[in-house]
């Protein structure tokens, strides 16, 4: 009865040592590069390429972290889920961010599946796609998956919003085609998202030249919002439409309201501490909306007239008769892609000189509105 | 005797109604008083604090919420009479499925149509997609009523236009981006904050007149309780009523969805809720009676709303599901006489 336990034991031994295995990628622990903004990822760099982590605020299963092993030598790589052998050539993005950050590290030639090709505004990317040297793979829900096979790319660059959209990337996985997910969009700070070039760069063997781009890109933010005039009174902002009856407005912690604040801008809602939209009702925005100096992104609109027909009651609004409105639409394409969200997210420093252009046009800055424009 | 017992009933849910009304004024994101709202009624003091909040929001929302719970109240009662059936609404005939095809189609493919700036979600295009809908459903219901003379087949042919209508949403969903499925979500959502001053003096004539309308009809509407036939005995034109009904039924059903979105289960319960309180069939009772509870239990429903969160942004189309389903049950359970 003894060597029965004995067994049993032993077996259950095993078979923990053998589950805690399996649920390690990579034992060998690299060194850590350190992130001066972006929460969200973390880089590794170890002998043979980098692991990745990347932290998913919507996923907690999996510790809320997935973790990628970047590698030049597969081959001789211990064993582990995903190992993503590096530099990639063939890469295929779901979201119009990734097309600017590879971009930005001139490896457009390597985008081969692009999401809603329609609202690209990157020319290049648009060019090859009419080129047909670009396939559209779908979104969403339809994603194409045979096109996608066909490609076959040595990764696809995806977006994880919960737990069903990783899930729909399982597929891929088992077929052998790495997908790994880019949270850019749950950083905060504006130099947090743009910080993940960094994270792409890994994949091309270039995160010299991304760290050298980011430095960049951080000096021209940090001295333009060391130029803010610094005022007892800053300009109340209030930002986006309703719908509804509904008003979405970014959290007081989100990234749009870093954006007001380093501009030096009041966000009226920034005593909200989220940091993704919060659905008010409109009411409540009435009410809380008085003495606003500026009125930014009202979706896509181009006029006050488009404003009204949204809701007719905004022609009561204080804002709508005392504000000055500006949209981030300037640069817009015709389906309706907009670049501020494209190449704005690595062109923070043009947001926030455009934001303080806008905030302080009493100050003797000269500079031409790059993604906004007035409403009238 | 019991002209008196009605009467007093109908004053009883007027000043229920009316104080419903007073404590739906009163709730929202903003506290008011209710010298604030005596304050604004008799003195209309425009630069008074709380005017415009009043003017386009409160007032715009009770009054929407009272006109939405008549519509769709009477329009419940005028199917379950034509029917002869208890489970029939006025989403029966797929109009409310018209409105939401209308809007589905401006709102999940507007982009892919006319381009993004067409789309911009401009309340006038959804209003009138939702309009041209419902008004599309209505005329195909008019047509087959005409040709078909039972109307028990007219009732399956609204549920298959239904089912046809929701698979093509389904399909517009499934090929819309994200944001452009959630606006379209919100919409179905209902919500009776959308409408303004100006969307009430609009709506509000179309739907007295319809009401007004609705209840001329309350003497055919009691001789169909008794069967076509007899009716016809009785110079009924049956062709000419289920016309007029559907015409009635459609305009009603149609301008509440098109402001406030696709609301169910009010016209289903409310018609039983009237049946039950009054213990009558008569029409010329049940219609006024039904635009009043009608009128209350949607008031119900967006109190309701304003309590349970700060900002009031519960749909109000799942607070009238929470509520009138488990009425629709214990009706059906306990009280199987309130049936047509």
């Amino acid at each position: 009865m003894k060597f029965i336990y004995f067994l049993i034991f032993n077996f259950l031994v095993l078979f923990l040592l053998n589950s805690c295995n399996n649920q390690h990628i990579k034992t060998e622990e690299g060194q850590t590069i350190p992130n001066k903004y972006a929460t969200d990822f973390e880089i590794q760099e170890i002998s043979d390429g980098y692991i990745l982590k990347v932290k998913n605020r919507f996923d907690q299963t999996n510790s809320g972290t997935y973790n990628y092993y970047l590698s030049y030598e597969p081959e001789s790589s211990p064993n582990s889920n995903v190992t993503i052998p590096i530099p990639v050539s063939k890469v295929a993005c779901l979201s119009t961010s990734h097309i600017a950050f590879i971009s930005t590290l001139n490896k457009t030639s390597s985008i081969k599946g692009i999401s809603t090709p329609e609202l690209v505004c990157n020319s290049d990317v648009s060019k090859l796609y009419a080129q047909g040297k670009i396939y559209n793979i779908g979104y969403d829900n339809q994603i194409n998956y045979e096109k996608i096979i066909s490609i076959s790319p040595d990764v696809v660059f995806a977006f994880g919003v919960d737990n069903t959209s990783v899930s729909k990337f399982q597929k891929l996985t088992d077929l052998g085609i790495p997908v790994v997910f880019v949270n850019d969009f749950t950083e905060a700070k504006p130099l947090g998202r743009s910080e993940w070039i960094k994270f792409f760069a890994c994949f091309y063997d270039k995160l010299n030249f991304a760290t050298e781009y980011f430095d960049s890109i951080e000096n021209n933010y940090l001295n333009i919002k060391s130029s803010i005039p610094q005022t007892t009174e800053k300009p109340k902002v209030l930002v986006s439409l309703p719908w509804k009856g509904t008003w979405w407005v970014p959290g007081g912690n989100s990234f749009f309201a870093n954006f007001i604040n380093d501009a030096g801008g009041e966000y009226i809602f920034s005593n909200n501490n989220h940091s993704d939209s919060q659905g008010l009702n409109i009411e409540e925005v009435f009410a809380k909306a008085k003495n606003i100096s500026f009125w930014l992104n009202p979706n896509n609109v181009n006029t006050k007239t488009e404003i009204l027909s949204i809701d007719n009651r905004l022609e009561f609004f204080e804002p709508y008769k005392t504000a000055k409105i500006y949209n981030n639409n300037l640069k817009e394409n015709q389906a309706g892609g907009n670049d501020f969200w494209e190449s704005g997210i690595l062109h923070p420093d043009i947001i926030l000189l455009d934001l303080k252009t806008i905030f302080h046009q009493d100050s003797t800055n000269i500079h031409n509105l790059y993604y906004y424009k007035q409403i009238n | 005797m019991k002209k008196t017992k009605l009467t007093i009933k109908f004053i009883l849910l007027s000043v229920f109604l009316i104080f419903l009304g007073l404590l739906d004024l009163l709730s929202g994101s903003i506290q008011i008083s209710v010298s604030d709202i005596f304050n604004y009624i008799f003195s209309s003091n425009t630069e008074s604090e709380f005017y415009l909040l009043l003017k386009e929001f409160r007032f715009p929302r009770m009054s929407m919420a009272i006109l939405a719970g008549a519509s769709l109240s009477i329009s419940g009662l005028i199917m379950q009479t034509l029917f002869r059936n208890p489970l029939a609404g006025p989403d029966i005939l797929g109009i409310s499925s018209g409105a939401s095809l209308g809007v589905a189609i401006v709102v999940l493919g507007g982009s892919y149509l006319f381009g993004n700036h067409f789309y911009h979600a401009s309340n006038y295009i959804t209003l009138i997609a939702a309009g041209i809908g419902a008004a599309s459903i209505l005329g195909l219901i008019l047509i087959i009523s005409y040709k078909l003379r039972d109307i028990l087949s007219i009732l399956i042919i609204g549920i298959l236009l239904a089912g046809i209508i929701s698979a093509i949403v389904n399909i517009l969903q499934y090929f819309a981006t994200g944001i452009n499925v959630k606006s379209f979500v919100v919409w179905t959502m209902g919500s009776l904050t959308a409408s303004s001053s100006k969307d009430l003096l609009l709506a509000s004539p179309i739907i007295l007149i319809f009401v007004l309308l609705a209840f001329s009809l309350s003497k055919n509407l009691n001789l169909m309780l008794l069967g076509e036939n007899f009716a016809k005995t009785m110079g009924v034109n049956i062709k000419l009523l289920r016309i007029l009904s559907f015409t009635i039924v459609s305009i009603l059903t149609g301008v509440i969805t098109v402001y406030c979105g696709p609301i169910g289960f009010v016209g289903i319960a409310v018609p039983h809720i009237s049946r039950w309180i009054f213990n009558t069939s008569n029409h010329f009772v049940l219609i006024p009676a039904s635009a009043l509870l009608g009128g209350i239990f949607m008031l119900c429903g967006d109190i309701l709303s304003n309590l349970f969160t700060s900002n009031g942004n519960l749909p109000i189309n799942a607070i009238t599901a929470i509520l009138a389903a488990p009425f629709i049950i214990w009706v059906v359970f306990k009280n199987k006489r309130t049936f047509v």
